[in-house]
């Protein structure tokens, strides 16, 4: 075998270009460097083998203000690991998590609150994502009680009523509960709890991925407007190679817990170098005529 | 949706299949299924009004070809599956309509020659495997199951029969598989185990219900490409239901699409794909995103599916509708607008010219 031909092979490094369609000019908001996570299992259970093979192995990516970073890979290949790491809902067994110069790996308490106020989560199943005894005026107002400075008390009611509005819901609908809503308008009402205290970065974890076809162009597209209106970065996870095509700036591939190459999206959907990349695209169903 | 039924079938003794053409009805030059305005409802409860969730399914699928149905959630279309299988969820029942199998109506047959039929001339493969197979059950003895109960073999040729359809399917190593349980095989596995036991008694009529929402794209092409090989093999009629139109692109050879509990349009799929008659088929392509559009923003169709206990009355799809005028109060009926082309909708003329 050649050398050339061994350079593409799965075990070896990731495939990484240099494309950066922002400017460089603007500023870094999310850096992860060398991301491992083991999650150790115990118990009368346990396996060997589990604990030998990491969720996370070695992940690094850098995410700049407003841009889209699309990570793909299948189900099981760490990418939901990836995603709560980053919000610090887990903790790395190594490496480190930067969002806006600070140090989330290392925070606690009160300190790593503060800290994740710029980084917040979005998740796949808007059904189980909400407390159903809440209203949903509550459930975006949450974040506002812990973090007091973004708005103060008298302002709060106002602020939900302008989340809710961002997000294309009625205002005055704050006092009914999560099931008097459809799917679409649920995972609004869990986006706009993400925006409540203006993060920087929102990661979402296969936001519409639940959704029916003609509900999914709806939440794209609303993704795309916030983000163009409050300049926002988002690591979308996606397992629909056209979804993330249409949002994503850049596109990681991740495979077995590393990230088997990365680029801009038509270095990746145009020119794949790693062979899984190869298979991804030529598995997933062909666009439309 | 209920969870799919692994429970033991309440027979008595093996079901000794009388041959299709003994019942009554058959006609061998019928299409191997024929749906005909097919409603099914769930009848009023106290704490819920009467819902018709199929108002008039319609279509039909010919020998050795692939259809695909494919609507939203709560389209019912999987509903209308059920209702051919005789497999409703509690609650549920048929009021009205027809579902032949060669000429056979499925509906009006007594239970148990029903049940007869069922696994032996036409089967089902579900969405969710785990749940269909049953968990302590090593899978082949739930395959040879299918060959006892129909009452065709002894239990030791059964069992081989049963490693033969797991090697059919691309199941490495079948016989030590055969002694596996559900909870040992991968999901794309599992939907091949469950693809073996449907087609154990070569049917004619194969309905499979989302059989790939749950995997992954490497492991659903496979999947899609086997069942795509097997009937072409056994000359099957393929029943392929899907919320997805871009899935079924490559598979079917027509598409029926299903909103509001009928099918508004029915085309072979390549015409389908590039002259929709009907606006929601139009709404649904345009949704889709594909190359070259980044950063504009898709064609989002507003609202959402009607909801089967308050329907809006004439044309299911009138509110969320570019076109929809007075004359859409009254629902429009599926006609043909196009060589084999069928569309419910007033203006399908207008549609299939933008």
């Amino acid at each position: 075998m050649s050398r050339s031909s061994r350079a593409v092979s799965p075990d070896e490094s990731p495939v990484n270009r240099d494309g950066d369609p922002l400017s460089s000019a603007r500023p870094l908001v999310l850096e992860a460097s060398d991301l491992v996570k083991r999650h150790r299992s115990s118990g009368f259970l346990r396996s060997r083998a589990s604990s030998d093979t990491p969720a996370v192995d070695g992940v690094s990516l850098r995410l700049r203000q407003g841009e889209t970073l699309g990570l793909v890979g299948e189900s099981g290949c760490g990418k939901s690991s990836l995603a709560r790491l980053l919000t610090a809902v887990d903790r790395p067994t190594s490496g480190h998590v930067e969002v806006l110069g600070r140090r989330l790996d290392q925070l606690d308490g009160r300190a790593l609150r503060a800290a994740r106020r710029n980084i917040q989560l979005v998740f796949q199943d808007p059904y189980t994502c909400l407390d159903p005894r809440m209203t949903v005026g509550a459930i975006v107002r949450e974040p506002l009680l812990i973090h007091r400075d973004p708005a103060p008390r008298r302002d709060r009611r106002r602020r939900v009523a302008e989340l809710l509005e961002l997000v294309g819901l009625n205002p005055d609908h704050a006092d009914r509960r999560p099931h008097e809503f459809s799917g679409g308008q649920r995972q609004r009402i869990g986006i706009a709890r993400a925006l409540a205290l203006r993060p920087e970065v929102v990661v979402c974890d296969e936001p519409v991925s639940a959704l029916d076809v003609s509900v999914q162009a709806q939440i794209v597209n609303l993704f795309t407007a916030l983000q163009r209106e409050l300049g926002i970065a988002y690591v979308f996870i996606s397992h629909d190679l056209a979804v993330v095509e249409h949002m994503a700036d850049r596109v990681a591939v991740m495979h077995h817990g590393r990230i088997v190459e990365q680029g801009t999206v038509d270095e990746i959907y145009d020119h794949a170098r790693h062979p899984y990349t190869a298979e991804l695209l030529s598995s997933s169903p062909a666009p439309l005529p | 949706m209920t969870t799919a039924p692994y429970a033991r079938p309440q027979h008595s003794g093996p079901l000794h299949p009388g041959p299709l053409q003994d019942l009554p009805g058959y006609d061998p030059g019928a299409a191997p299924l024929e749906v005909g305005g097919l409603q099914v409802e769930f009848p009023a409860t106290r704490s819920r009004p009467r819902a018709d969730v199929v108002s008039g399914a319609t279509f039909r699928v010919a020998s050795g070809r692939t259809l695909a149905v494919v609507g939203e959630s709560g389209s019912g279309k999987s509903l209308t599956a059920r209702a051919v299988m005789g497999l409703l969820p509690h609650g549920a029942r048929v009021t009205d309509g027809h579902a032949r199998l060669c000429g056979v109506d499925l509906l009006g047959l007594p239970d148990r020659q029903a049940r007869s039929l069922r696994g032996r001339h036409i089967a089902m493969v579900f969405q969710d495997a785990l749940a269909a197979l049953n968990p302590v059950v090593p899978v082949g003895h739930q395959i040879a199951e299918v060959y006892r109960v129909h009452g065709c073999t002894g239990r030791r040729e059964a069992f081989d029969r049963a490693v033969a359809m797991l090697a059919r399917v691309g199941i490495p190593e079948p016989a030590v598989r055969a002694g596996h349980y559900p909870h040992q095989f991968s999901g794309g596995m599992r939907q091949r185990v469950m693809i073996a036991m449907a087609l154990a008694l070569t049917p004619r009529v194969l309905i499979a219900d989302e059989p790939t929402t749950a995997l992954d794209v490497t492991v659903q092409a496979q999947i899609l490409g086997l069942l795509k090989s097997l009937k072409d093999q056994h000359g099957l009629s393929l029943v392929l239901i899907s919320h997805d139109l871009s899935v079924v692109a490559g598979t079917a050879d027509r598409v029926a699409v299903m909103y509001g509990g009928r099918v508004v349009e029915e085309a072979a799929a390549d015409d389908l794909y590039a002259r929709p008659a009907h606006p929601y088929t139009r709404a649904l392509l345009d949704a889709v995103p594909r190359r070259g559009h980044r950063g504009r923003p898709l064609a989002a169709l507003p609202g959402a599916p009607p909801d089967p206990a308050r329907p809006p009355g004439g044309c299911p799809f009138r509110p969320r509708c570019s076109l929809a005028q007075a004359d859409c109060a009254v629902p429009p009926p599926l006609e043909t607008v196009g060589p084999g082309h069928l569309s419910a909708c007033h203006r399908s003329q207008e549609v299939s010219a933008r």
